[in-house]
C-alpha cells in the first residue's frame, strides 16, 4: 500500500473556473487520481482554505511553508517522502514516482 | 392589496433588485397581517437593512416585538456579518500558525459575494427550517429570497461532495463554504418548503420602470425553473399626475409606458399596484397608509423649502465642467462608470465620451448594454468611435471554451457542477473583461470610456489567476494574452484609470454603491468620483410630490458628499429619451 499526499495551494477554484482559463493539468491530475487502484494506493488531497489543520499537523509541510512561503505549494508526498514541490507534475512523472512506470495516461 | 393579503401562506419571500422597495412592501404586509390578529415574524437579510428606521424599533439578531404593533416581531440577519463570522471561524485558529501570506490567500477565497450569499441563506435557513420557531408564528416573512443561482447550486449532488478530496472541478461559490455542509439536511428542508405553493408565496417587487420590470421577469422565470411556482407581482411607485408641470407629466407618462411594456409571462401573475410615496416609507402609520391605498399627502411649501435647502446642499458639489476639465488635463486614459443595474451607467459614459470628443480628443466609447442605441454618437462626431460588447455572447464564448477543454475529462455530476459554476455572476464579469482588455489597450493615446467596471473581488481573482498562470506558462510555453496581463496593472494605475461610481440619491442605491467602493478599496483602488444621477431636486419641478422627493434626496447627497467622496457631481432627472448629443447636454 502506497500513500500519496497532496497539499494544494489556496485555490479559489482549482481549475481556474473563475479565472481566465482552466488548467487542463489539474483536470488530468483529478482524473488520474480517480483511476488509481484504491486497494494499492491511498490518496489524500488537502486544500489550504478548507483543511488548514492538515498543513499545521504535518511538521514537514509546516516547516516548508514557514521557510519558503506559499509559493512552495503544491507539495506531493509519496509515503511521506517529498517528490514534487511548487508545481504540478505531468502525469507520467507522477506515475513513475508511484512505481507505475508503464502507466499510460488515459487522456 | 386586499386580495394579496387574503392568500398569504405561512412563508412569504420578497425578491427584486436593490432600491425597488422590498423592505417597505414586506413591512407594510407584515403590519397588515399583524393588524388582522396574526402572529408575524419579519426577517431582513439585507446587509444595509433599515428595518429599524421603517418600524421605529431597535432590532437585533433575535426576534424583537415591534413598537405600536401587536403580534409583530422583527429581526435583522446580516449576511456580511454571518460571512465574516464564518470566515473568522475558518481562518482565526491559524493566524500566527501559518504564514501571513497563506492567511491572506485563505481570507480572499472566503471574501466573495457567493460566500455572503450562501452564509445569508444559511442564517435564514436556521429560522425557516426550525420547527420550534416555525410553529410559534402564523407567518414568517423574509425581505430577501435566495437567487436562482443559489437554489440550483444547492440542488446539485456534487455541490455537497468534499471539494478537495473527491471533486477537483473547483467551486467558486460553494467551495469556500463547504464547511457549511453539515447543514445539508436543513437546506433540503428549506428548499422543499420554498417549492410548496401551500407553504410559500414569492413576491416579485418592481418599480414602475421598464428596466426594473425586465429584471423582475428574469427573476420570475429563473425561480419558476427552480420550482417556485406560487408568485405574485407588486409594481411599486406608480406616479400619476395630469397637471401642467412638465416634469410631473413626463414622469407620469414614463410610468404608464413601463406598465404597458410588461412581458407576457409577467402579465399572467396576479399583480398589486402601489402608488408613489416621495419620502420613502418610514413609520407604522405610513405603512398602514400603503395597505389602505391612501394617496401620499401634500405638504405646504415643499417647493419653496427645496429651493432654500438645495443651495446649502449643493455647496461642495462639483460641476460637470470641473469633472470634465480634470479628465482633459490628462489627455488620455481609461474612464469607467460603475454601479448597480438601472442607475444610468451607459448614459453617463455616453455623456463623458461625447463631451471629450467634441472638445477635440480622440475617444472610444464601449458599451455592454445590448439595448443601448449609440449610433447617433459616432455619426455626429468624427473623434468618437463606438464599440459594443454583448455580455451574453462573450459569456457564452468563455463558457464554451472552458467546457470544451474539459469535455470527456469529467464525470456527468462534475460537469454539471462546472456548468453551474460557470453561470455564477463573477463569470460574466470576467468574460466581459477579457473582451474589454483589447479596448483598454487603446487608452494609451486616446480616451476609452466603458460603461462597466470590475468589482474588487473580480480584480483580485483575475490577479490571482494571472499570477498562477504566469507560473504555469513558464513550463508549458503557454502564451498569456498580452492585453489581459497588462489590464490589471493599468486598472490599478490612478493616472491611467478613473472609476466613477454612479448612484441615485436614495437609500439602497447609495448604500450599494458604498459597498462597491469598499470592495474596490480592498483591491487597492480608489474611485475617482461619484455621480448622482436622475435627481428630482435639480429638475426645477413645481409638483408638490416631486419636490418632496427632491427634499428626501438631499439627505443622501449630504451623506455622499460628507462621508463617501470628495468629488461628487449631480445630474438631474430628464424627461426625454436620450437619443442625440443635444439631449445628453440636459444632464449637465
Amino acid at each position: 500500500m502506497k500513500t500519496l499526499k497532496i497539499y494544494d495551494p489556496a485555490m479559489c477554484c482549482p481549475t481556474g473556473v473563475c479565472g481566465t482559463d482552466v488548467d487542463t493539468r489539474l483536470v488530468q491530475l483529478a482524473n488520474f487520481l480517480t483511476t488509481l487502484d484504491k486497494s494499492k494506493f491511498e490518496v489524500n488531497r488537502f486544500g489550504l482554505t478548507t483543511e488548514p489543520a492538515e498543513y499545521v499537523a504535518n511538521t514537514e509541510v509546516a516547516r516548508i511553508l514557514k521557510e519558503e512561503g506559499v509559493d512552495s505549494l503544491p507539495l506531493f508526498f509519496v509515503d511521506d517522502e517529498l517528490v514534487f514541490k511548487g508545481d504540478y507534475p505531468e502525469i507520467p512523472a507522477l506515475s513513475s514516482k508511484l512505481g507505475l512506470a508503464s502507466f499510460v495516461a488515459k487522456f | 392589496m386586499k386580495t394579496l393579503l387574503s392568500k398569504i401562506p405561512q412563508f412569504l419571500f420578497f425578491t427584486g433588485k436593490g432600491g425597488v422597495g422590498k423592505t417597505s412592501m414586506s413591512c407594510a404586509i407584515s403590519v397588515a397581517l399583524a393588524d388582522k390578529g396574526k402572529k408575524v415574524l419579519l426577517i431582513s437579510t439585507d446587509p444595509a437593512s433599515n428595518l429599524d428606521e421603517v418600524l421605529n424599533t431597535k432590532l437585533s439578531s433575535t426576534p424583537t416585538k415591534v413598537n405600536e404593533v401587536e403580534n409583530l416581531f422583527a429581526m435583522n440577519i446580516n449576511p456580511v456579518v454571518a460571512a465574516s463570522e464564518y470566515k473568522e471561524k475558518m481562518v482565526g485558529p491559524y493566524r500566527g500558525v501559518l504564514p501571513d501570506e497563506a492567511i491572506e490567500q485563505m481570507e480572499e477565497q472566503l471574501s466573495g459575494a457567493c460566500t455572503v450569499e450562501i452564509a445569508g441563506f444559511n442564517e435564514f435557513s436556521k429560522y425557516v427550517g426550525d420547527e420550534d420557531i416555525v410553529s410559534s408564528y402564523d407567518h414568517i416573512i423574509l425581505d430577501t429570497a435566495p437567487t436562482g443561482h443559489t437554489l440550483r447550486l444547492l440542488a446539485l449532488p456534487s455541490a455537497w461532495n468534499d471539494f478537495i478530496a473527491d471533486n477537483q472541478t473547483g467551486s467558486s461559490c460553494l467551495g469556500p463554504v463547504s464547511g457549511l455542509a453539515e447543514y445539508k439536511k436543513l437546506y433540503d428542508n428549506v428548499v422543499e418548503n420554498l417549492k410548496n405553493p401551500q407553504e410559500t408565496l414569492l413576491i416579485l417587487v418592481s418599480r414602475a420602470e421598464k428596466l426594473s420590470l425586465i429584471e423582475a421577469n428574469k427573476a420570475s422565470l429563473e425561480l419558476l425553473n427552480q420550482g417556485m411556482k406560487n408568485q405574485h407581482l407588486v409594481i411599486n411607485g406608480i406616479f400619476s399626475d395630469e397637471s401642467e408641470d412638465e416634469i410631473a407629466r413626463a414622469f407620469s407618462e414614463k410610468s404608464k409606458e413601463a406598465i404597458a411594456s410588461i412581458a407576457t409571462e409577467l402579465l399572467s401573475l396576479d399583480t398589486t399596484k402601489i402608488g408613489f410615496y416621495p419620502k420613502g416609507v418610514v413609520g407604522v402609520e405610513s405603512l398602514r397608509a400603503i395597505i389602505n391605498e391612501d394617496k401620499a399627502s401634500f405638504f405646504e411649501g415643499a417647493s419653496k423649502e427645496l429651493e432654500e435647502q438645495l443651495i446649502n446642499c449643493l455647496d461642495g458639489v462639483n460641476s460637470w465642467d470641473e469633472l470634465l476639465e480634470s479628465f482633459k488635463k490628462d489627455g488620455s486614459g481609461l474612464i469607467m462608470t460603475m454601479g448597480k443595474g438601472g442607475v444610468g451607467k451607459t448614459t453617463i459614459a455616453s455623456l463623458i465620451a461625447s463631451k471629450l470628443a467634441s472638445s477635440g480628443h480622440k475617444v472610444t466609447l464601449s458599451t455592454t448594454d445590448p439595448a443601448a442605441h449609440l449610433e447617433y454618437m459616432s455619426s455626429e462626431n468624427e473623434n468618437l468611435s463606438v464599440e459594443k460588447i454583448d455580455p451574453k455572447i462573450e459569456t457564452k464564448r468563455h463558457v464554451d471554451d472552458v467546457i470544451a477543454k474539459n469535455e470527456g475529462k469529467l464525470s456527468q455530476d462534475d460537469m454539471a457542477l462546472l456548468k453551474e459554476e460557470l453561470s455564477s455572476p463573477c463569470i460574466e464579469e470576467i468574460a466581459i473583461f477579457e473582451a474589454f482588455a483589447k479596448t483598454v489597450h487603446k487608452a494609451k493615446d486616446r480616451f476609452v470610456v466603458l460603461d462597466t467596471a470590475p468589482t474588487g473581488h473580480t480584480l483580485l481573482l483575475l490577479d490571482a489567476s494571472n499570477a498562477y498562470h504566469k507560473e504555469v506558462s513558464k513550463n508549458t510555453a503557454e502564451q498569456m494574452d498580452e492585453a489581459l496581463v497588462n489590464l490589471l496593472p493599468r486598472i490599478k494605475d490612478e493616472k491611467f484609470t478613473k472609476i466613477l461610481l454612479v448612484s441615485l440619491a436614495e437609500a439602497t442605491p447609495t448604500h450599494e454603491a458604498k459597498d462597491l467602493q469598499e470592495d474596490l478599496k480592498r483591491a487597492g483602488i480608489n474611485p475617482y468620483a461619484w455621480i448622482v444621477n436622475r435627481s428630482f431636486a435639480l429638475t426645477k419641478t413645481s409638483n408638490n410630490l416631486l419636490c418632496q422627493k427632491g427634499l428626501n434626496e438631499l439627505k443622501y447627497i449630504d451623506e455622499i458628499k460628507t462621508d463617501l467622496s470628495k468629488n461628487l457631481v449631480i445630474s438631474p432627472w430628464v424627461s426625454q429619451e436620450i437619443n442625440d448629443e443635444k439631449s445628453l447636454n440636459k444632464l449637465i
